[in-house]
This record gives C-alpha cells, structure tokens and sequence, in this order.
C-alpha cells in the first residue's frame, strides 16, 4: 500500500459493489405487456366480371357466348346432345332357341309384320346346333342354311357327333358365328336343313334337335321398315339469367330455340313434338306456339347410293314463326321438349331404305339469347353462406369500394347480414351503393367505360363485432336500363363491372 | 398472432443478452490463464495450471430495456412494443455472447508448454429495421403508399471447443498456437437481406419483393408466416463431437521488453464449421402481388375464399435441405501492459472481431493498481464507434495458487435499464 489508504480501496470496493446491488433488475419480477393496435390494410376484393365471364372453365357448364362482328353478345344455353344409335332404334334380337322338328325346318327371323327385309348382313351373331342321338357309332351331319350366302356360296357346315360310350348320346356344337353372312329372304324366315349319316351311308333324324342364337345383330339391313316411331329421349335446358329474379323484367327482342338434327338412317323421318315447353320462375309450364309444330319438320336423309352420308337438319322458334318472344318476357328458367321421330310418315313402301351399323339420331337443341332487350327495374336476390372466421380478431374495419359499370344500366346493391336463426343483422352499406349507368353514345349505341366509384364503409368496433355471429349474407340487386335509354340496348363484349374492395383492419393484442 | 410471437422473440433475445458480456479487461490481469484466450502465447507462467471461466456480453444500438419499459407505481414493469419503436433507429443491432470455459489444463514440460481445454461458445448477432418493428407491432395501414423494409439479419452460433494448445517461450519472445476442433450445436444465419413490403394506395394491394435466405442447422423450422419454430440451445454438448464438425486455430506472440513493457498480437478463431445436421435452407427470391381475390373464379365452384393464404404465400420460403458452412468471427488483438511502478500499470489493447463485412473494432485503455499483493483493481475505458463513454471495472483476488477475478463495462449503469450494453467476465484459476 503505498500511495492509495485503505479507506479509499475500502470506498471504491463499496462503490463497485453498491452499484451492482442497485439493480433495476428486481421489476422485472412483475412485468406486463402493454395492449397495442394493429391496423393491417389488406386487398380484399379485386374482379372484373366481363360478359365473356358467362362462358369458360368458370362459368356455368351449358353456357357459351356468341359475338357478332360488331361486338355485340349472343347467349347461348346449349342442350345436352341427344344421341340415338342404331342400337336404341333396333334393338338386337335377344338369345333364342327353335326346336328342329324336322330335318328341314323354318325358322322365322324377327322382324316386325310391316317391315320388309330385302337383304341383311349379320353382324357378330353366332348360333349352336343340339342333337340326341340314340344310334351307338359316330354319326356325320352337314347343315345347310340357303338363305345365307356369301361371296356366292351358301352356308353349310359339317359336323360330327362322336358315340361317347352310352346312348342316348347328346351333342352340343361350339358357336358359329354369322357374321358378314348376307340374308336373302322375302319371307323374313331362314331355313335350317341337316343331312346326317351313319357310317353306312344311311340317312337318319334325331328325336331331339335345336338350333339356339346368342344375340342377333345385322351390320346392315336394306328394305322397308314401316311406319314405326322411334323414342328420342327428351331433356331441359337451364336459363341461368333468372335463376335469382325477385321482381321486375326483363325483355329479349329475338330469342330463339334451335333445333339440330343429324340424320344417318337411310329413309324418311318426321319430327314429331311431344313437348315444347318453357317453365316460368313460378314454376309455370307455358306451351310453345309454332307452324313448326303443327306442320312438322322431314329430316334429312340419305339415299341408298349415300351410305355412310350424315344428314343435317336445322330449324328454329323465333320471333316470327313463334310466340317464343311473349314467353321469354314470362321470366323463363327452362326450355323442355321431347321430340320424336317418325319412320316412313307416308308409308310409302315404294322406298327402299337402310339402316347399318353406324346410323344414329342425334337432336341438339340450344337457346340463344341476343342480349338486345330492356331491364325494368329487375331484382335479382341471393344468400351466400358466410364464414366470419378469419375476422375473429378484427375488432374494426374500414372498407374501400372501388367499382366501375361499363353497363347501361343503373345498378344498386345492398347486402344484408343474418345469424344462424336468420336474424337480421346490419347491412354491408349503410346506403344502399348506386353504381350510375355508363353514357351511352346516341350514334353508336354503346356506351363509354364507366367511371370508378369509390366509397368508404366504415364498420366501428360496435358494429363489427354485431357482424362475427353472421353466417349468411343476402345479396340484393337491382338493375334498370330506362335511365340509360327507353328502348332496347345490345350488350357488347367489353362491357364490364369491376369490383375492388381493400380493408384496413384493426385488432388489439 | 404472429405479431406479438415476432415481438416477444425480439423483446425476449434483448432481456435475455442483458445478462451476457464479454469484457477485455482480463488482458490486464497479471497472472490470470485466462488472458491466454486473447493470445496462446499469454500461457506462460507457472508449471500446472487449472482454470475456468465465464462471459457474457451484450451490446445494442437500439432500444435498451428503459426505452420498452415503464415502471408500474406499484413496482413492476410495463412492457410496450410502441415505446421501443419510437425509441429505435431505423436500423438496430443486437449482439449477444456467451461462453463457458469449462476447464483448462496447462502443463510446462521441458521442452513445451502444453494446453488443452474444453469450451462452449454461443454468439448471436441480429440487425432489424424500424420498419419491421412497426410491421409487426402496429400493421401496415400507416404505410399506405409506402415500401417497408422487413428483412432481418441474423447470425447465431452455438457451439463447443476442445483445443490443445502449444507455447514456447524464447527469450523475451513467446509464442503459442492452439488448435481446436470444433462440434456445432446449432446454427442461424440470413443471406441477401431483402423483404420490400409495398402497400398500393388503391385497394392496399400488396407486393413483396425478396431476396431472402435463412440457413439453419436444428434451430430453425418454417412452414410458413404463421407456423414456423425458432428455438435456440443454452449450454448444450448435443452433437458433441459427432457431426457440424469444424476447425479453428488461435496465434499469438507476446514480447517483453525488459520488466516493464509487455507487447502482444495475436489472432484468434480463425476457422469455421460444416453444419450437416438437419440442414435447411429457406429461400425466397421473387416479387410476389396479392390484388384481392378474383371472385369469378369461385362462380361455380365450391373453394372457399382464401384471402390470409394468399397474404401469407407472399413470402414464400422455399426449402431445401443442404449442408453449408460458417466462418467464426475471427478475432485479432494487438496489445500492451506498462508498468509504471509496482503500484500502477496502464496497458491499451485494439480488437477487430468479426467477418466479411460484419467486422467491429474497439480500442480500450486500462490503468490497474496493485493495492496488496492479493488485490488488483483496474479500470478501463473503451471506445467504439456506437458508444464513446464506457467505464469498466475490474477487481482479482489471490490466495495462494488461487486467482480469481471480476470484471464488467458501462459501471455507471450496471444494473440500470437505461443501458444498452453490458459484460461481465469471471474467472478463476488455480496455478503452481
């Protein structure tokens, strides 16, 4: 120790240690979080719905849009294509057996009184022959069908029936098939002959023979084939534009429902309208009134020397063979109809006609909606479930709308919130949103691109929180184009709403 | 939410590094092992020696625990995210180190000086913006028309050593080097830094820009912005000597110029570790937009709206599962003690630790009395570019072959949370 005294080291030592002992370290046995905001602004809402938006992946599935080379928009709810083929109209004939009585025998093929088979080519048809032989050797058999030939030669066919040690001694012959074999009966008949010998050269029948087919089926048949009317399966075609209609209207100038028809039986077919109807958002069946109903439309057809020829057929309802314009101011939701098709409507069995493997029906009828017409005060509704989950923090939020209407139609909008006992809840806006109808050009007709709306919805902690019990939202909408113009508007390809909706939202923590 | 996760994760890594310091003082410390761990040339005095150490260290240019906290008049403190923002800079580092030495042996034979030792070594290094503060504590609203900066650094490494050490003396020139193999606990650390989070004034749509890296060995698992797990070892042997092998090698010389000067240069840590144990690599370079939810698409399909996904796959991390590797912050130090008289010493000592350019440097200045032959006190005041006016204290004891010592920076608020860093280096050592 020698410049310093022990009182100051004592001094300094104590500082050193005093320091320490005076800690703020203590507090922080007792610490506590300060509640803090946070506001996050969010895009919520950010879509354009173009009139292309009624067609592609993401549009209903019976809906398609037509534009013209002026732009304007043609609707289409395609029907489901109704396709008969030759099997529906003739059915192959199913498995049948015949008892050979005689060593000669007649077998009737199964076509109906009034058809006329002139000649027919088997398909993939096969038949078995029995016999029970009561003589103990090997017996020979040739069978013979002289209605069937092919490449000039008549059908025959040899058999054996082999003495299998014990009497009586039954015989069943693998399939034969027909196929490609061609049918030449006047009478529709075939005949089965069967010459069986013992091994002496002696010509003997069987107590018991039969002759058994699978299935008959013809590749092609040529002749008559009566006045026989042929079942077209019927369907609907869903109008999705009023599916939501609460009131108002709506009018089209020239809807249409087309028919299409392709035709590859080879004789004369007339429609026949069972029902041509449309249903109302009532549930109101309302009949279609055509000439084209009264009178019936000839398919097409095609000739003996067009085989294989696909025939087309088109005719529509329209404004001026119809009264389908009155009916689509009925707030139409479905098209029915049930067609059938009529064989040989004169019966004239002067024409040959034919029929082969690939000759089918097929109708498709579609409606088509020029979107030229006038909404009046049209109110379309719709609930949409809602899940208020990812709000569950939110304690308040303040919405900014941005949307723009190409249309020529004033639009408002309002949605109303509603718990699980559909209790009313509060209202999206607190007025109801008017989205102005586009300018329309006089000259053209069309209107200029729509102006943005903003607005601001501010829902407050209070309100906010009246709006986490909501489990559904309905949506109103109100349309009306008498602002715009008083008589019919197109709608063109481009017009467009586009909805931007961003959030700032506030939580605590 | 993940808000007061991220806040909580900040909040807890600055409370928590309070208590950790790393100090310099010890090189003016006679007679200490420990001061071999600036230099392996300083292990050169006695025959046996036995020793064991602790350091902590703390450091931070941002908001220190006064500026987050209130005092409740009860006692107690209120913690408030807001308070620290306001008291932030627009950038702000945290540095955490902590260490144990757990023993050290040092033998002189005739011809040597033979060392070996075990060591566990945490180091953490994180720098945060303002911006990302206020992302996560108070939204985004306030930057409508604006770009914030979200990305975060971090390097975290933890560790342990053992090391043979060698030192020889020639004259007045001493020398030592040790080699250390190294076995990884666990690491963290964040490559090209570039999160741009713009909010649209429109309809807040939003973009985010990145061009972002986390590479991790065990600590870190992302699924995404809401499921990810950060969870960080204290003192651990997991792994110990097995895999996230490594190497690293310490220099030094030290020169006596008669009894009374003393000079020194050594450098430390120079090496680096191979992390192969469950290695993940997150990655993000992209420029990601969510405009809002395209409600067409839904028409006629039964998805539900999906607004928080899309937010959340904004930053989306990709992972991969690749082996890299760390450098150690390598540490050089030149050095020198005078003694006055055999009451007082003064000595200077530089430090640049670091690497790449996450490189710091400090010089100190050190003045000891030796007040008995058992009791030394020092104080020390260093200066680096972040504080200018740290005063340390240091205090050893000795008992025979025992020493002990004591030392910490920033006395004048040493316990206060008004302080922004802190250290505190104890050691002891038995030598014969």
């Amino acid at each position: 120790m020698q410049n310093l005294n022990t009182s100051k080291i004592v001094s300094l030592l104590l500082l050193f240690f005093l320091v320490l002992s005076c800690s703020d370290y203590r507090d922080l046995n007792d610490i506590e979080r300060a509640e803090e905001e946070v506001e996050l602004a969010v895009p919520l809402v950010n879509t354009e719905f173009e009139v292309s938006d009624f067609t592609g992946e993401n549009a209903p599935e019976n809906v398609s849009i037509r534009v013209d080379q002026d732009d304007r928009v043609t609707l289409i709810y395609n029907g489901d294509v109704v396709r008969q083929p030759v099997a529906e109209i003739f059915p192959p004939v199913p498995f049948f057996g015949v008892q050979l009585e005689d060593t000669s025998f007649t077998v009737p093929i199964p076509f109906a009184s009034d058809q006329r088979v002139d000649r027919a080519i088997f398909g993939n048809s096969k038949f078995s022959v029995g016999f029970t032989s009561e003589f103990a050797e090997d017996i020979d058999v040739k069978l013979t069908i002289p209605q069937l030939s092919k490449d000039g030669n008549i059908f025959e066919m040899d058999l054996t029936i082999p003495y299998t040690g014990s009497l009586p001694n039954e015989y069943n012959s693998e399939f034969t098939s027909v196929e490609d074999w061609v049918l030449i009966s006047e009478d529709n008949i075939i005949t089965i002959i069967y010459d069986a010998r013992l091994s002496d050269g002696t010509r003997v029948k069987f107590d018991d023979a039969f002759l058994i087919f699978d299935l008959v089926t013809f590749d092609y048949i040529e002749g008559y084939f009566g006045s026989e009317v042929f079942d077209i399966q019927g369907d609907f075609i869903a109008i999705g534009v009023l599916d939501n209609w609460v009131s108002g209207g709506l009018s089209f100038e020239d809807p249409k429902v087309k028919v299409f028809v392709e035709n590859a039986f080879g004789f004369p077919v007339r429609s026949i309208f069972k029902k041509m109807q449309v249903v109302t958002t009532t549930g109101e069946f309302l009949d279609m009134e055509s000439d084209v109903i009264d009178n019936n439309v000839d398919f097409n057809y095609p000739s003996l020397d067009e085989i294989g020829q696909i025939k087309i057929t088109e005719f529509s309802f329209n404004r001026d063979n119809s009264n389908i314009v009155d009916l689509f101011k009925e707030k139409v939701v479905r098209v029915t109809y049930d067609i059938d098709a009529g064989a040989n409507p004169d019966m004239d069995e002067s024409i040959t006609g034919f029929v082969n493997e690939d000759s089918y029906f097929l109708v498709n009828v579609d409606v088509e909606l020029p979107l030229e017409g006038t909404v009046n005060n049209l109110v379309l509704q719709d609930t949409v479930d809602l899940d208020m989950s990812d709000f569950e923090d939110v304690i308040s939020a303040e919405f900014k709308n941005v949307i723009t209407n190409d249309f020529p139609a004033d639009v408002t909008l309002q949605g109303y919130f509603f718990d699980g006992n559909n209790v009313l809840l509060d209202s999206l806006f607190k007025e109801r949103l008017l989205l102005p109808a586009a300018e329309v050009n006089p000259a053209t007709g069309r209107t200029s691109e729509g102006a943005d709306v903003i607005t601001f919805e501010d829902f407050e902690e209070g309100r906010f929180e009246n709006l986490k019990s909501g489990k559904k939202i309905l949506v109103n909408v109100k349309i009306n184009t008498q602002q715009a113009s008083s008589g019919p508007l197109w709608i063109y390809n481009d017009y467009g709403v586009r909805f931007k909706i961003g959030a700032k939202l506030k939580t605590k923590y | 939410m993940q808000s007061i996760r991220l806040i909580g994760m900040i909040v807890a890594m600055s409370i928590s590094s309070f208590v950790q310091a790393q100090n310099l003082h010890y090189y003016f410390i006679d007679n200490v092992f420990q001061r071999s761990y600036f230099n392996p040339a300083l292990d050169n005095k006695g025959n046996i020696t036995i020793a064991s150490g602790l350091g902590l260290d703390f450091n931070t240019n941002g908001p220190s625990i006064s500026d987050v906290t209130t005092r409740k008049p009860e006692g107690g403190l209120i913690i408030s995210a807001s308070d620290a923002i306001a008291a932030m800079n627009d950038v702000n580092d945290i540095y955490g180190y902590s260490s144990v030495n757990t023993l050290d042996v040092s033998v002189n034979t005739p011809f040597v000086r033979i060392s070996a030792g075990h060591a566990w070594k945490a180091q953490a290094w994180m720098q945060y913006t303002k911006d990302l503060a206020e992302f996560v504590t108070n939204g985004n609203a306030a930057f409508v028309g604006e770009t914030m900066n979200l990305a975060p650094q971090l390097d975290y490494i933890n560790y342990n050593e053992v090391y043979l050490g060698l030192q020889k003396s020639f004259g007045p020139l001493n020398v030592g080097v040790r080699i250390k193999r190294l076995s990884g606990v666990e690491a963290i650390r964040t490559e090209n830094h570039k999160i741009d989070l713009t909010t649209s004034d429109d309809i807040y749509q939003l973009t985010v820009d990145s061009d972002f890296e986390i590479r991790s060995s065990r600590a870190f698992d992302y699924t995404d912005i809401e499921n990810f797990n950060l969870d960080v070892e204290a003192f651990s042997f997991d792994n110990f000597m097995q895999n996230n092998g490594g190497w690293a090698f310490d220099f030094g010389a030290s020169f006596n110029v008669g009894d009374r000067l003393e000079l020194t240069l050594s450098a430390v840590d120079i090496g680096g570790l191979d992390w192969d144990v469950d290695p993940k690599i997150y990655r993000s370079n992209e420029v990601q937009t969510f405009d809002g939810i395209d409600v067409s698409e839904y028409i006629s399909s039964d998805d539900e709206f999906v607004i928080l996904d899309s937010i959340e796959a904004l930053l989306d991390l990709v992972e991969t599962n690749e082996a890299f590797n760390t450098s150690l912050p390598t540490k050089l130090f030149l050095g020198g003690k005078f003694k006055i008289s055999d009451l007082w010493s003064v000595g200077a000592l530089v430090q640049t630790n670091g690497s790449g350019d996450r490189r710091s440097s400090v010089i100190v200045f050190n003045g000891t009395a030796r007040l008995y032959s058992f009791l030394s006190v020092g104080v020390l005041y260093s200066y680096r570019s972040s504080n200018l006016s740290n005063i340390g204290l240091n205090i050893s004891l000795n008992a025979g072959p025992v020493t002990g010592f004591l030392s910490t920076d920033n006395i004048f608020r040493i316990g206060s949370f008004d302080s922004t860093f802190s250290n505190l280096r104890a050691g002891l050592s038995i030598r014969i």
